[in-house]
């Protein structure tokens, strides 16, 4: 059994986030991070790696969001929390979880607060169990039914990595929270939350002046790995060319999504992929300002009002990655010009992609992430997606202006000319061709 | 490091340094609905903003932005016409040079109003007005301020004729150099300074500001009614007049927000001026039997005295600039303004409460 008395003595000073985090790993395996700031409340983040959504198995699919739900809406928990001048909240991502902390003085009350709650929660549901279940279950109906531009991306998920762990919705189905049981809930947590390695400490405020004494916290948790409870071992998630449709004629719009398999966290030309995307980026018909951008697609889809948005992404995720867009349309008879004007624009990628469409992308990717990371609260998300590349902001950035439009065309060959496509659609989505003619649009026969 | 200060023009700039890649520049004008010489005029003149101007067009202003990693945004709220640029930090001369140039002329053309701002502006209302708590608070307004700039709408909704005359003539009006304050995050005060002082903004006319010395006149114990399709909702409103009650409905709305309140309200505190305002809370469900089982409770309970001072903590957290709350304990709900929306025939009166 680990035990978390020695702290490894190599606690490095690392230029991250911001300039001034440090970290340290305990020999149990939890990593500490400290961002001091004076000026933010305090902040405590747990990050819990590989208890995202492919922790989960078919069987207990929705017990991640179960938690989150638990953390950031449980009546009595979140009461007691407010009492004492703290909010919570929970991120849960397929690969990942937070449970986060916000406000309160000391450290240590927090670090209490998440393991009594979450690392080793003793606690007996049973009575809110059932309560806590029917809001699970009434947002995952929620998403269905208002939400589609997300809904299209989770069916998009399901069937790109049918039968491997990237398949599960992240909000869990209806079918499998109903059956959860309280020993679901428990072991899910016994097996996941508890496993020191996957632990990772993330402090900011005025509390993470002294890195040295929130180690010493956390040390104090005395926090072991439990060495009984045996786990699955996750299988690798793998891409596969197929489609998902939800035809509902019913629906004033249809939504599609479309996708081919791309870059993992790891891979070195995740960067490259996700300039690719900001390439074509993302539209709005309603917005003026929208409608004037540099995007070349927008030439063809606004002459003939082809769509009311779309939106260009790289999800990327620790096994695999997708490349790909989502639209939604009213104008649901001429589903077939749209997709096909979008997929002979993603073909210039690999043929004629100019200069100055490349250094547009790369402005609105770097203002994008600007934006995303400027502040604490996606501290963990940066730790998660980018650290094991990028120790900071400045080195994507400098990445990211060494990409050329050789990279950019070399990517293209491999991850999109002629490549096998996930594809989901929602609503009315009569007029959205066969999986062979959409796939037929992925090359062309003339340069 | 924060410094205010005074240049040779009337307007204030203030700034604060940040370390990291992104600045945010914001001008302030006071523009809103409030001082819309007819309903909606403030939303067109929001939606005119960063189109075309006598130095650009509003395709170059996108094209250019875009290339160098900005992006810009014109919001209208009561008070203010809030113009943002979002940019990284080494661009900052470019977006003062743009504000400077939609402060100072946008061309109104002809043809972008009909193109470009009515659409957008008609997309606007027909997303807010899908929120019940939008149309429920526009109806608090004008019950609460009667015969006021506050009781107006703030988005343009064609039943009073706009023309672009009236945009032209409201614009000359509120960009004057005595009418907004700039304020700057994640940019070196000096360096803001000095390209302000280098820009258009600084050869705006002079005005006078429009912000109001006196604060209006606020009636209570009023109502009223509107039949809608889509979820109901009940609506409360106390005008805050004096300005040392704020805090207590700081704490109020913090209270009835969190978890320490065990109904799922929402709660806000709109100020002006940092003086004075609406304290708003709203019931929202499917089901207007259960808004006003709800609403019933709710009032009876605050008319009997909570103890807010539970909130008192989170309000810290929340709103850490707030002095003085340690003290506050209860609040008694007296007289107040009420809204009923969506299916009235299942939603009580006031005098039911």
């Amino acid at each position: 059994m680990l035990r978390a008395q020695c702290i490894n003595k190599a606690t490095r000073l690392s230029r991250g986030f911001a300039t001034q985090i440090k970290h340290s790993k305990l020999n149990n395996g939890i990593s500490i991070y400290t961002n001091p700031q004076s000026t933010t409340p305090n902040e405590i983040t747990l990050l819990v790696e590989n208890a995202g959504v492919t922790a989960e198995t078919p069987y207990n699919n929705g017990v991640a969001h179960f938690w989150a739900n638990y953390f950031q809406s449980d009546p009595s928990l979140n009461q007691l929390a407010n009492k004492q001048g703290t909010t919570l909240s929970s991120n849960l991502q397929r690969d990942y979880q937070t449970f986060t902390v916000k406000g309160g003085d000391q450290v240590k009350d927090s670090l209490n607060f998440l393991q009594e709650n979450i690392l080793q929660n003793e606690k007996n549901h049973v009575e809110t169990l059932s309560t806590l279940k029917d809001q699970v279950i009434s947002k995952i109906i929620n998403q269905e039914e208002n939400k589609q531009d997300l809904a299209v991306v989770e069916h998009l998920y399901s069937t790109a990595y049918q039968n491997t762990p990237l398949a599960l919705p992240l909000l869990g189905t209806v079918e499998t929270v109903k059956e959860l049981t309280r020993d679901d809930i428990q072991k899910f947590a016994q097996t996941k939350f508890n496993k020191t390695d996957n632990l990772s400490i993330l402090v900011s405020g005025p509390q993470a002046q002294s890195h040295e004494s929130v180690v010493e916290a956390v040390n104090n948790l005395q926090l072991t790995q439990n060495a009984n409870v045996i786990d699955h071992v996750q299988e690798k998630s793998s891409f596969l060319g197929s489609e998902v449709r939800l035809r509902d004629d019913t629906l004033p719009y249809a939504w599609i999504s479309i996708a081919v398999e791309s870059e993992a966290i790891t891979s070195p030309d995740r960067l490259t992929s996700e300039v690719a995307s900001y390439i074509f980026g993302s539209y709005n018909a309603f917005e003026p300002r929208s409608r004037l951008q540099g995007i070349k697609l927008l030439d063809n889809l606004q002459e003939y009002q082809l769509c009311d948005n779309f939106n260009h992404f790289q999800l990327t995720n620790r096994d695999s990655g997708l490349w790909g867009m989502t639209t939604r349309t009213s104008n649901v008879g001429n589903i077939d010009d749209l997709i096909h004007f979008i997929l002979k624009q993603w073909n210039r990628l690999s043929i004629s992609i100019t200069e100055t469409e490349l250094n547009r992308a790369k402005a609105q990717f770097k203002l994008a992430l600007a934006n995303k990371y400027s502040t604490n609260d996606n501290w963990a998300d940066f730790l998660v997606n980018y650290q094991s590349q990028f120790k900071s902001l400045d080195e994507i950035y400098k990445h990211i202006d060494s990409i050329t439009v050789k990279d950019l065309k070399h990517w293209a060959n491999k991850r999109l000319w002629d490549q096998d496509i996930a594809i989901a659609g929602m609503g009315q989505i009569e007029g959205l061709l066969d999986y062979m003619r959409i796939r037929n649009d992925m090359s062309m026969m003339r340069w | 490091m924060l410094s205010r200060l005074q240049l040779v023009r009337n307007y204030t700039v203030s700034a604060v340094d940040k370390p990291g890649k992104l600045s945010t520049l914001v001008v302030k004008v006071h523009a809103g609905s409030r001082y819309s010489p007819k309903d909606g005029v403030s939303h067109l003149l929001n939606r005119f903003n960063f189109q075309t101007t006598n130095a650009k067009s509003s395709l170059r202003l996108v094209r250019e932005s875009e290339l160098l990693g900005g992006t810009v945004e014109s919001v209208v709220c009561r008070e203010f016409i809030t113009l943002k640029a979002t940019f990284l930090k080494e661009q900052l001369p470019y977006f003062v040079e743009t504000l400077g140039n939609v402060l100072y002329k946008t061309s109104f053309k002809p043809h972008e109003l009909v193109e470009s701002v009515l659409p957008a502006a008609n997309y606007d209302l027909a997303q807010a007005s899908r929120d019940p708590i939008w149309n429920a608070n526009d109806l608090l307004f004008q019950v609460t301020y009667h015969n006021d700039g506050l009781s107006r709408p703030i988005l343009y909704d064609g039943v009073e004729n706009v023309t672009l005359e009236d945009i032209k003539a409201f614009a000359n009006k509120v960009y004057t150099r005595d009418n907004f304050d700039i304020i700057g995050t994640g940019i070196n005060e000096a360096d803001l300074k000095r390209f302000i002082s280098d820009s258009l903004i600084n050869t705006l006319p002079a005005g006078q500001s429009l912000k109001p010395t006196v604060q209006p006149k606020a009636s209570l114990d009023g109502e009223t009614r509107l039949r809608a399709h889509g979820p109901s909702v009940a609506a409360i409103g106390i005008p805050i007049a004096d300005k040392s009650t704020i805090p207590t409905y700081q704490v109020l709305a913090t209270y009835l927000n969190s978890a320490l309140f065990p109904y799922s309200v929402r709660a806000q505190v709109g100020l002006f001026d940092n003086s004075y305002g609406l304290f708003k809370l709203f019931i929202q469900n499917d089901d207007a039997t259960v808004v006003t089982k709800e609403v019933k409770e709710i009032v009876s309970k605050l008319k009997g005295g909570v103890d807010i001072s539970s909130g008192v903590a989170l309000t810290k957290l929340e709103s850490p600039e707030l002095e003085n709350i340690d003290k506050i304990k209860n609040f008694k709900l007296d007289k107040f303004n009420f809204v009923a929306l969506g299916d009235v025939s299942n939603l009580p009166f006031k005098s039911d409460l």
